[in-house]
């Protein structure tokens, strides 16, 4: 169809049909060396949306305050957004993009004669990666287009897929990337694009959010008997490049993270709000080493700590933006336990945790108790990452009696964020979700 | 013939034109998805997308049609030239928008639109003291352009949806309809258009108006008495355009002077809302489409040159000394922003400058 376009609107004046000093699809996938270059995009891509997406779900909810003042940060601090915030347009905008990215090269292997592995490995990172924009989509926005194509006609009228449709899709593509992907990281074997384990450990998670929790149980299972991967004793290395615990992370060229909160002088941007250090108890190791404080002027302010480097790092020392831990792992196995009521499963995970943290083992006995006591170690261990308090609160259905007494404008509504208005303006077929 | 029949005429002229143009403005191989560099990731230099592909665009074509009249009086002190012109353009090769869940936000394509420029030039140009120590030139011209969308297919069930209005202007604006600030709580106040009972967007904008200007031009003037040049231009633009609207309570910043008559407690009666962390009142709306019409008096300059017998014995070739100025004044509603910054921003006005100056060659 299109050579056929190209020889009848340029019959007379086209010399060459392809050109010379453009790099097309066609060349990208049918050299090795472009496509792994392909594929690494998808993850440059993929470092675009955290910045936005981390920070502004810990104000979202209730882990950040910040001193920083713009009516984009203003809305998220007050857990109500509006339908032009930029920052929800850049997080939409950059999770379809790195889609369209993975859609390009789903598609364009299709006909490519390239040997297995490097065509496996490029399939496998991109399902990887379209299952966690989708994964992302759909837990912020409900109900999202799904998109499988790069036709442009098609997917610019797209309408609303369902959510349980998309979680669907989602669980499909880390299921076929962990059959595609292998025991190694195709990257220089460090952990900044993903192996079978991390798409088990993302299955894991998208499994517990559409309520299948054997799948859950059983993939994170694979990811914890694997023997790859070891919970840190030294807290304060949870974020260096390629340690134990990290499944996945993003490479950063300067081994420090964007999401470092750390404050030069002053007063930290970026700061732990009163309710959650108190969810600490004082001999949580992780009280001191993932939170540091500064006194300015007689007043002492708290902020995250886990990302402790701000500046260029080489070495040991150096940080990656970290997606994916093993005590999350952990606390997604123990969570699906719970609910399927194999409780001294899930109480053993939870002590885990606690345990590596210098916290006594729980004798609890109710599923309710441990689920309560499961929520609790989520917010305490994974605060500040990946926005899982705002994800964790919603599937728990508890996040209007959490979000309403701290948050004066608070709208049942607020669960789903908005559709970013230019998208409704340009593409017709989108309705808004409810209460915007 | 009609020279002998028209005595008053010095000059005259009636020209026309008409003719089918294309344009090839638009960069090769848009039709090809490809390919480009992007950062390095962990050793390696990524690739990325930097288009989509679009097999299926062709040429774009303008008619154009003009008709003008020139005419010269008075031994062609007086010129006048009045013309009028049509230009159709259809299929224009345009970055056509597109929503960013495509993974880019415009890609080229043929704009289904038809539009239609249609306008008036004049323009008058007069030597009205040509004597031998006095002259004054003076010229002025108007162009009174508008357009409109002759005809575009789907327009509703396109990403132009909100942005042409069929058989309007192309700068329609859209907004909330402002109903005043509510005395009680100090927030603005919408017309429900769409009876939802909800305030949202875009089912409650409504066309405020367009801002192409309705009619813009310059008169310009250069004096002349023995020694002494002065000369002088204005520009004029009739047009409505957004005007700043502040963000009052979203952020710290400089806002103009009108923000100290907002809402304060309750009974206050204003059109300013109260500074508030709902930024609802904020959005868009009529009350912020404002007259933006203006009279600038862009330059002005004045100079004395001392005649050359004088200067020559004071042994200078050449002696000047003069004064130049820039946006002196402007006669126009400033109270929300000066009519020459685009829209909905805070920004430097254009600059008032001053000049004196001494020209002196040896």
């Amino acid at each position: 169809m299109l050579a056929g376009s190209v020889l009848f609107s340029c019959k007379k004046m086209a010399t060459s049909e392809v050109p010379p000093n453009q790099l097309t699809n066609d060349k990208v996938f049918t050299d090795t060396t472009s496509l792994t270059a392909a594929t690494a995009g998808l993850f440059t891509q993929l470092a675009t949306v955290d910045a936005n997406l981390v920070r502004n779900l810990s104000l979202y909810t209730d882990e950040l305050k910040t001193t920083a003042v713009s009516a984009t940060n203003t809305e998220f601090s007050n857990s109500s957004l509006t339908v032009t915030n930029s920052s929800v347009l850049s997080i939409w905008q950059n999770l379809y993009r790195t889609i369209y990215m993975a859609n390009a090269i789903i598609n364009g292997l299709k006909i490519s004669t390239l040997p297995d592995g490097a065509k496996n490995t490029a399939l496998g990172e991109s399902r990887f990666i379209r299952g966690y924009c989708y994964l992302y989509l759909t837990r912020l926005f409900g109900d999202v287009p799904l998109l499988l194509t790069t036709d442009v006609k098609v997917n610019a009228a797209a309408v609303k897929t369902n959510s349980t449709l998309v979680l669907q899709q989602v669980i499909s593509d880390f299921s076929i990337a962990k059959q595609l992907l292998t025991t190694d990281y195709p990257l220089n074997n460090g952990k900044t694009t993903a192996n079978t384990y991390a798409a088990l450990a993302y299955l894991s998670l998208a499994s517990l959010e559409a309520g299948q929790y054997n799948r859950a149980d059983s993939a994170a299972t694979a990811v914890i008997n694997s023997g790859k991967y070891s919970l840190l004793s030294d807290l304060s290395k949870i974020c260096t490049e390629n340690n134990s615990e990290a499944i996945f992370q993003l490479w950063n060229q300067n081994g420090f993270s964007p999401l470092n909160s750390v404050a030069i002088t002053g007063v930290p941007p970026n700061q732990i709000t009163g309710s959650l250090y108190s969810a600490f108890t004082s001999s949580d190791k992780r009280k001191n080493i993932w939170i540091s404080s500064i006194t300015v002027s007689g007043t002492t302010y708290y902020f995250p700590y886990k990302y402790r480097q701000r500046t260029v790092t080489s070495g040991l020392n150096a940080e990656y933006t970290t997606y994916m831990r093993l005590d999350e792992v952990y606390l997604i196995r123990s969570e699906a336990r719970a609910r399927n009521s194999d409780l001294s499963g899930a109480l053993a995970d939870i002590n885990i945790i606690r345990n590596r943290a210098g916290l006594p083992s729980l004798a609890l006995i109710t599923k309710g108790d441990i689920l309560k006591a499961n929520l609790l170690e989520r917010q305490l261990e994974l605060f500040n990452e990946n926005g899982s308090r705002f994800f964790d609160l919603k599937r728990f259905g508890l996040i209007d009696q959490t979000l309403s007494p701290l948050k004066p404008l608070w709208k049942a509504t607020g669960r789903l964020f908005p559709i970013p208005q230019t998208e409704i303006l340009n593409d017709p077929n989108l309705t808004q979700n409810q209460g915007y | 013939m009609f020279k002998n029949n028209l005595p008053f005429l010095s000059f005259g002229k009636l020209r026309g034109s008409i003719g089918t143009t294309g344009n090839d403005q638009i960069s090769d191989y848009q039709y090809l998805a490809s390919y480009g560099t992007s950062n390095v990731y962990d050793g390696i230099a990524s690739l990325i997308p930097n288009r989509i592909a679009n097999s299926g665009y062709s040429w774009e074509t303008t008619h154009k049609q003009e008709l003008a009249l020139e005419l010269g009086f008075l031994s062609n002190r007086l010129m006048f030239t009045g013309a009028w012109y049509r230009h159709v353009s259809s299929n224009q090769l345009i970055a056509y928008k597109i929503p960013y869940l495509t993974g880019f936000s415009t890609y080229q394509a043929n704009s289904p639109a038809t539009i239609q420029n249609t306008g008036f030039e004049l323009d008058l140009n007069a030597r009205i003291l040509d004597s031998k120590q006095f002259h004054w030139r003076s010229s002025i011209n108007f162009t009174l352009p508008k357009n409109k969308l002759v005809s575009f297919p789907n327009l509703a069930g396109s990403s132009y949806a909100f942005n042409y209005v069929m058989g309007q202007d192309l700068s329609v604006y859209r907004g909330l309809h402002f109903l005043g600030v509510n005395p009680q709580t100090g927030l603005a106040t919408f017309e429900d258009v769409n009876h939802d009972g909800v305030i949202s967007t875009p089912g409650d904008l409504v066309v405020l108006g367009k801002t192409s200007p309705e009619l813009f031009g310059g008169w310009t003037n250069d004096l002349s008495w023995e020694s002494f040049d002065l000369s002088f231009s204005w520009e004029f633009v009739k047009r409505n355009y957004p005007g700043y609207q502040p963000l009052l309570g979203g952020y710290p910043q400089n806002d103009p002077s009108f923000v100290t008559q907002r809402w304060e407690k309750p009974g206050d009666v204003t059109n300013i809302p109260r500074a508030s962390i709902d930024l609802s009142s904020s959005q868009y709306n009529s009350s912020q489409l404002l007259n933006a019409n203006y009279a600038r008096l862009k330059n002005a300059a004045l100079s004395y040159t001392l005649p050359v017998a004088v200067a020559e014995k004071i042994r200078l070739k050449t002696f000047k000394i003069y004064l130049n100025a820039e946006n002196l004044f402007v006669i126009a509603n400033k109270d929300r922003f000066d009519p020459e910054l685009s829209g909905n921003s805070i920004g430097i006005p254009p600059l008032k400058t001053i000049v004196l100056g001494l020209k002196a060659s040896f």
